[in-house]
């Protein structure tokens, strides 16, 4: 049995994607959407080559396995939220850490991130972040980091001196 | 599912991968595959369809 896709829609990307405006794609979290459903759902949104799969991502990896390289073929730019390796084609691949000890235990998977690749801060004390700047700093993280603007205003980043990650107002 | 434009196929490991126009370099998913060749541009049209067990 497939599940119906959750939401697709054309937003703003606050800097997550390769142009400013994205088709973000949610899955429900029970059964997989069929693979021919979601093509379609996404060729229907013309001009939009943008595409981040959002929620869920995880329990679609068979279907993105099949609809990514050609969508990818087709000159989309693929982005997916996943904090684990995934099977799947895509161009970027975007994590969100809630907690810099989540940082420790994914250290094997955050290490291997390119510059490509963004790392989402989603915390509520400025101290957490400039702990994480320095784990970033001692084991070469090349990814771009955003953190959530919302939690933590972004002056408070200013006053701490840290000029090297972007403020995103809209987390996922 | 067909992959359009694709310049080269090829096996790394027992994985395969696609090259396409764009120069796009593609993994494909544990598939059979058969292609035509578009004798108008060359490239090559390929259809990916799930093994048969």
């Amino acid at each position: 049995m497939n599940a119906p896709i959750k939401d697709a829609k054309v937003e703003f990307n606050n800097g997550l994607g390769f142009f400013p405006i994205s088709l973000f794609i949610d899955f429900y979290p029970t059964d997989p959407v069929n693979l021919n459903d979601l093509y379609n759902t996404i060729t229907s949104f013309n001009n939009v080559q943008d595409i981040i799969f959002r929620e869920n991502v995880s329990n679609n990896l068979e279907t993105l396995s099949w609809v990514t390289p050609k969508l990818i073929s087709e000159g989309y730019y693929i982005s997916l939220f996943s904090n684990n390796f995934v099977d799947v084609n895509y161009n970027r691949l975007i994590t969100t850490i809630t907690h810099p000890n989540q940082f420790r235990k994914n250290i094997k998977f955050i290490s291997v991130l390119t510059q490509n690749d963004i790392i989402i801060l989603d915390f509520d004390d400025p101290n957490f972040i400039l702990l994480t700047k320095k784990l970033l700093l001692k084991y070469e993280i090349k990814s771009k980091i955003l953190f959530n603007s919302v939690k933590i205003p972004a002056s408070e980043i200013l006053g701490l001196k840290i000029y090297d990650i972007y403020p995103m107002e809209v987390i996922a | 599912m067909e992959i359009h434009n694709v310049v080269d196929i090829y096996d790394n490991g027992g994985e395969l991968y696609v090259i396409t126009i764009s120069g796009a370099r593609i993994r494909l998913p544990n598939c059979d595959y058969e292609y035509e060749i578009d004798i108008s541009s060359n490239f090559k049209n390929i259809r990916i369809n799930k093994k048969e067990k």
